[in-house]
């Protein structure tokens, strides 16, 4: 043990970090969601109530329904635009380093500059969308103010974010195909399509596993998109309130920290659920 | 590293989490809530006074740290909205009946005074400022169809105006600021002093066929608060007039400059009614609460509040004030119209209503429903059961009857 100390010293970081803001809060909740608490007076133990409220509660299931509505939407644009940006990246030889930075900016811009600019783009009647729509001489949209349109504008405010982060990880997937395998295809005559659905796509496998899994842990805790675009109490019909969305209303709003945490056990076992989904993917996907 | 040298460099990083700065008095505020020049000016007056700026989701920070029991503020602000969500944890408070503020309540309004007392009687929260509400208007488009504002005196005269108005000017900007508005005037709100859940009764009621009619006669804009879209139709003249707070007077001057001078200020229709307007409260890790007290009526006092109105528009709780000259000014915003006037008619006419710690949780049902009937056309009587049905949930989850 002794003679292991400095190993175990240059790890502990990582544990103390973890242990305290980490696996503490995790077991705290799980604590939490068999009480009533406030947030400061005392705790009052009250066994199921919390999970019996949740599973009757229409906000919540309402809240899962939009949480998995505004995945799919944002997530399948995302993924299929970062592919496609990335094959296009990879072909072309000129200012590469500028897209890369061009495509990896959004990723890393303040959310809620964002979501205030995007909320200036599809602002009802005034909005830069409509005018556009209204120019063309289509229909305006009310982009904000009703239940599909609010789940597309959050939808499409991750995929703007998200876009370029996913292209530059498909970059660094695509760039470890040996180029020979590229090379041998074009000799047999395959269009640029052909290879990037035949052997692109196949041979990057575990990289868009990766990058599904990571959109979905992140899409299933969407919270400040939807927070700044439509508000805390999730815009007309409810129809932008998430379920991180719901936990930090009930928590932080009204302080039922209670009922927050039984939300968060929720939301827990949705991401769960959904992790075994996905590993059950690369289960298959290994088998011969 | 040694582990001895090891476990005295976490024993020195845990030694430093634990010492605490109990110096003086540190007094939580958030930004606007208390004029920067009297602050500064306090903070001469009493050596030892720290003010500090707390950012956004105020009532988050003090409660994480009131439930954490360490870098409590000695003073704090409490937001008209906040400070019932505070009453179960009175005791966090220091009763300030106890510091002798009894002996001051006749300086200040009844019903503001009130608003910081528990159903108990227990008083945390002093008076800062109050939010009386007014009917601001636009002259030029009511000029169009020869309307008064100042002759609206009930909420039928009020939809009537906006019947004449439409469809060129749509008179309300949503059902919300109409069930808002209609509920501030009622004495009773959602739950009474008793804990009894009383949303489901004729007050609440009314306040809801107000905000469905106004639906109904095709007046309203149905604009979601805090969209550009609001400032655009504020400053057009599509949407022609506003119920709000004396302080939405200066959200209306940043957020459509361009209207300036065509705006003016008549009383409420239906009945004068407070919206906002905040609290100075001592918590009971102050060390010297007599001081503190000290501190915040000086804050507080009749000049003072003439001070942050000058400063900040903070409508002062203290009707001495409202006469004062440097009040009194015409405002060219409005036309040269004097709006304190009128706020100040508005503030010695709102009623004592007892406010739950439950009410924004409860409230904020309804103004969901109002705005799925606005904006996605669900039926009005559906929209109301809904309401119903959720708040009563509620009310058993909280443990009210």
């Amino acid at each position: 043990m002794r003679k292991y100390l400095p190993q175990y010293l240059a790890i502990s970081p990582f544990f103390l970090l973890f242990g305290i803001f980490g696996l503490f809060p995790m077991v705290f909740l799980l604590y939490l969601a068999f009480h009533y608490w406030d947030g400061v007076g005392e705790m009052k133990f009250v066994g199921l109530d919390q999970f019996a409220f949740l599973v009757t509660d229409d906000t919540f299931w309402l809240s899962l329904s939009n949480t998995l509505q505004i995945w799919v939407l944002s997530t399948a644009p995302t993924l299929f635009l970062g592919l496609v940006i990335a094959f296009v990246l990879h072909s072309s030889v000129r200012f590469t380093t500028f897209y890369r930075i061009a495509y990896f900016v959004p990723s890393v811009t303040s959310l809620v500059a964002v979501a205030i600019v995007f909320g200036s783009i599809f602002s009802s009647n005034f909005g830069l969308l409509n005018a556009v729509l209204d120019w063309i001489g289509a229909a305006k949209v009310p982009w904000l103010t009703s239940e599909l349109g609010i789940k597309v504008s959050i939808s499409a405010l991750i995929v703007w974010q998200w876009t370029g982060y996913n292209a530059i990880i498909y970059l660094a997937g695509l760039q470890a195909i040996p180029s020979e395998v590229f090379d041998a295809a074009t000799v047999d005559g395959a269009s640029r399509w052909q290879i990037l659905w035949r052997i692109v796509i196949p041979m990057m496998r575990p990289v868009i596993l990766f990058t599904v899994i990571a959109s979905t842990i992140g899409g299933l805790q969407t919270f400040t998109e939807a927070q700044i675009l439509v508000g805390e109490e999730g815009g007309p019909g409810q129809a932008g309130m998430t379920m991180v969305l719901y936990l930090y209303q009930q928590a932080f709003k009204h302080n039922d920290f209670g009922y927050g945490a039984a939300i968060g056990v929720g939301l827990f076992l949705v991401v769960l659920l959904f992790s075994v989904i996905n590993w059950r993917l690369v289960q298959r996907g290994e088998r011969p | 590293m040694n582990r001895r040298a090891f476990l005295a460099l976490a024993g020195l990083v845990a030694a430093g989490c634990a010492t605490e700065d109990r110096d003086g008095l540190t007094l939580w505020m958030w930004s606007g809530g208390l004029s920067e020049k009297l602050l500064e000016e306090a903070s001469r007056q009493f050596p030892g006074l720290k003010p500090l700026q707390v950012g956004a989701a105020f009532k988050s920070k003090l409660m994480t740290n009131l439930a954490g029991r360490s870098h409590v503020p000695d003073i704090t602000g409490l937001k008209g909205e906040d400070i019932s969500a505070f009453f179960p944890n009175a005791d966090q408070f220091v009763d300030l009946k106890s510091l002798g503020a009894e002996r001051l309540r006749p300086q200040y309004l009844d019903w503001k005074w009130q608003q910081g007392s528990t159903a108990e009687g227990k008083m945390i929260g002093f008076p800062i400022d109050t939010g009386p509400t007014g009917l601001f208007y636009r002259q030029d488009v009511f000029d169009t169809r020869g309307i008064k504002g100042d002759s609206l005196r009930t909420w039928e005269d009020y939809f009537d105006a906006g019947v004449e108005l439409k469809p060129n000017a749509l008179m309300i900007l949503n059902l919300r600021m109409v069930f808002i508005m209609a509920m501030a005037q009622s004495k009773r709100q959602l739950v009474d002093e008793g804990g009894r859940f009383i949303g489901d009764q004729d007050h609440v009621r009314h306040a809801w066929d107000l905000a469905v009619k106004a639906q109904q006669l095709g007046i309203n804009a149905a604009m979601q608060d805090g969209s550009p879209d609001v400032n655009a139709a504020l400053t057009t003249g599509k949407v022609p007039s506003m119920i709000g707070a004396s302080w939405a007077a200066a959200d209306l001057k940043s957020g459509a400059p361009d209207s300036a001078g065509t705006w003016r200020v008549a009383l409420t229709p239906g009945g004068a009614a407070n919206y906002g307007g905040s609290f100075l409260g001592i918590t009971k890790y102050c060390r010297e609460p007599d001081k503190a007290f000290e501190v915040i009526t000086w804050l507080l006092n009749a000049d003072r509040q003439t001070q942050g109105f000058l400063d900040l528009n903070l409508f002062p709780s203290t009707p001495d004030t409202f006469a004062r000259p440097e009040l009194r000014q015409p405002d060219d915003f409005f036309g040269g119209q004097v709006i304190v006037d009128t706020f100040a008619e508005s503030a010695k006419q709102v009623p004592i209503a007892y406010l739950s710690p439950y009410e924004v949780r409860l409230s904020i049902l309804f103004h969901d429903e109002l705005s799925s009937v606005e904006t996605l056309g669900k039926p009005p009587e559906e929209a109301w059961r809904d309401a119903q049905d959720k708040a009563r949930r509620i009310a058993d989850h909280v443990g009210l009857t």
